[in-house]
């Protein structure tokens, strides 16, 4: 998971920095653990993390809409 | 070398965490546990787990529009708490919250001599549902200028770290004080006083950093020494229905001082609030129960100390409590001792008091 996120977004997450991050997805219910698969632990979003994603991807999309727009006039 | 440093790093996590996270965790840790980094980033998160643990009642899942952005908080805040983190062992202290004595949340009747000061550099934590606040570094200066009397400053600097929303950092509200010995000690009787406290609110309230309208502090305080022993006691209201979404709300405690030493004076104290805030569900009365001190570093010289304490509640809302401070006093020679004759610390304790209680936070 460390390493999907870094490859991702370019910022590699120290191990208290991630389970921080899960221990408040799973409080808030928007994540849930999966049977360990060897040394893996799979986590999986749940109904509820899916509106939440959803819905801040629609925000983040309205602010990059909004920005490109705007930096057409720059 | 790394399987003990990853059991003690476990440990620093409280123990209802380790029971969900602890195996795979630990595992996490031995397969990547890299250098200094990793093992600060685990401390500074064990150290936010304990402090502000995250509300379990899942109300996020019926209410999206609350959620922030769990994951990106998290990494947003680890700059900034890192540079707290390094500040942490000098620099602390809670904001906004009956925070006061040095190193106590209760004051005391004891006024230093006429034309004495004090001057502290403190930091501490306080936490309680749903947010911690740190102050420090942060100033106090106290000086008699009319006898039996004294005046009180702070002005901090602190952060306001929630379970939901950004950290922030900048200065907090200060504090502007009056202490007043009403009836000094006798054998029979115990002093008696008051410290009138007036919250100022510096701190930018819309950033968490401030109450936003002032409030006031009205307590009575009595105060005996007996031998090695020091009891003090008192309570007050505090006047804060002016603050935004605040109320006026009671405080009292106890503190039991006994001193080990020539070097260190340590002891237990209780301390009780009310309900500080209109709503019920923001927060609620509590008890805590904090342990703390001071230690002198030289009791040939015993006006400059470092001050300690730490506490969490035993009844009422969660919350926990940590002051630590570096704590000088000065002055002219009083009438029968001269500044520089200071013999032991309990004759110092007696004539110039024990290190000052105020409050902030």
């Amino acid at each position: 998971m460390i390493d999907d996120i870094a490859s991702l977004c370019g910022t590699r997450l120290g191990p208290g920095t991630l389970y921080g991050a899960i221990t408040r997805l799973e409080a808030e219910g928007l994540i849930e653990p999966l049977p360990p698969e060897e040394r893996r632990r799979p986590y999986r979003i749940t109904a509820a993390g899916g509106r939440v994603l959803r819905a801040q991807l629609a925000t983040l999309q309205q602010f990059v809409k909004a920005g490109t727009k705007r930096l057409k006039f720059v | 070398v790394n399987c003990t440093l990853v059991r003690c790093l476990l440990r620093a996590y409280p123990s209802a965490w380790r029971e969900r996270y602890g195996q795979e965790f630990e595992d996490l840790l031995h397969a990547d546990l890299g250098g200094p980094r990793t093992v600060f980033d685990v401390l500074r998160s064990a150290l936010r787990e304990r402090w502000s643990p995250p509300p379990h009642d899942r109300r996020a899942a019926a209410d999206p529009s609350a959620i922030h952005g769990s994951v990106a908080r998290e990494i947003m805040m680890s700059r900034r708490l890192r540079l707290l983190m390094l500040l942490l062992p000098l620099l602390l202290i809670p904001c906004h919250q009956a925070l006061a004595g040095p190193p106590y949340q209760l004051d005391d009747p004891d006024v230093i001599p006429y034309h004495w000061h004090e001057f502290y550099v403190w930091g501490g934590v306080a936490s309680s549902p749903g947010v911690v606040n740190t102050a420090g570094p942060a100033i106090e200066f106290n000086w008699s200028l009319i006898p039996n009397t004294m005046f009180h400053f702070i002005a901090p600097l602190g952060a306001s770290i929630p379970s939901r929303g950004p950290t922030t950092f900048g200065p907090t509200d200060g504090e502007f004080g009056f202490q007043m010995q009403f009836l000094p000690e006798t054998k029979h009787r115990p002093m008696i006083g008051t410290f009138l406290m007036m919250e100022l609110p510096w701190g930018q309230a819309s950033r968490g950093l401030g109450a936003g309208r002032p409030s006031w502090k009205i307590p009575l305080y009595a105060k005996k020494t007996i031998g090695a022993w020091s009891i003090d006691g008192g309570g007050g209201v505090n006047i804060s229905d002016e603050v935004p979404g605040g109320r006026n709300y009671p405080f009292g405690g106890t503190i039991i001082n006994y001193e080990v030493s020539r070097r260190l004076t340590v002891g237990p104290e209780l301390f009780a609030h009310g309900r500080s805030t209109a709503d019920p569900a923001l927060s609620q009365y509590a008890v805590d129960l904090d342990f703390g001190g001071y230690y002198t570093f030289n009791p040939q010289h015993p006006g400059f100390q470092f001050l300690f304490a730490y506490g969490h509640s035993v009844a009422g809302q969660t919350e926990n409590y940590g002051y630590v401070a570096l704590y000088w006093t000065w002055g002219p020679a009083t009438a029968d001792r001269s500044a520089d004759e200071r013999p032991t610390a309990v004759d110092w304790s007696r004539t110039v008091g024990t290190p000052r209680s105020r409050s902030n936070l």
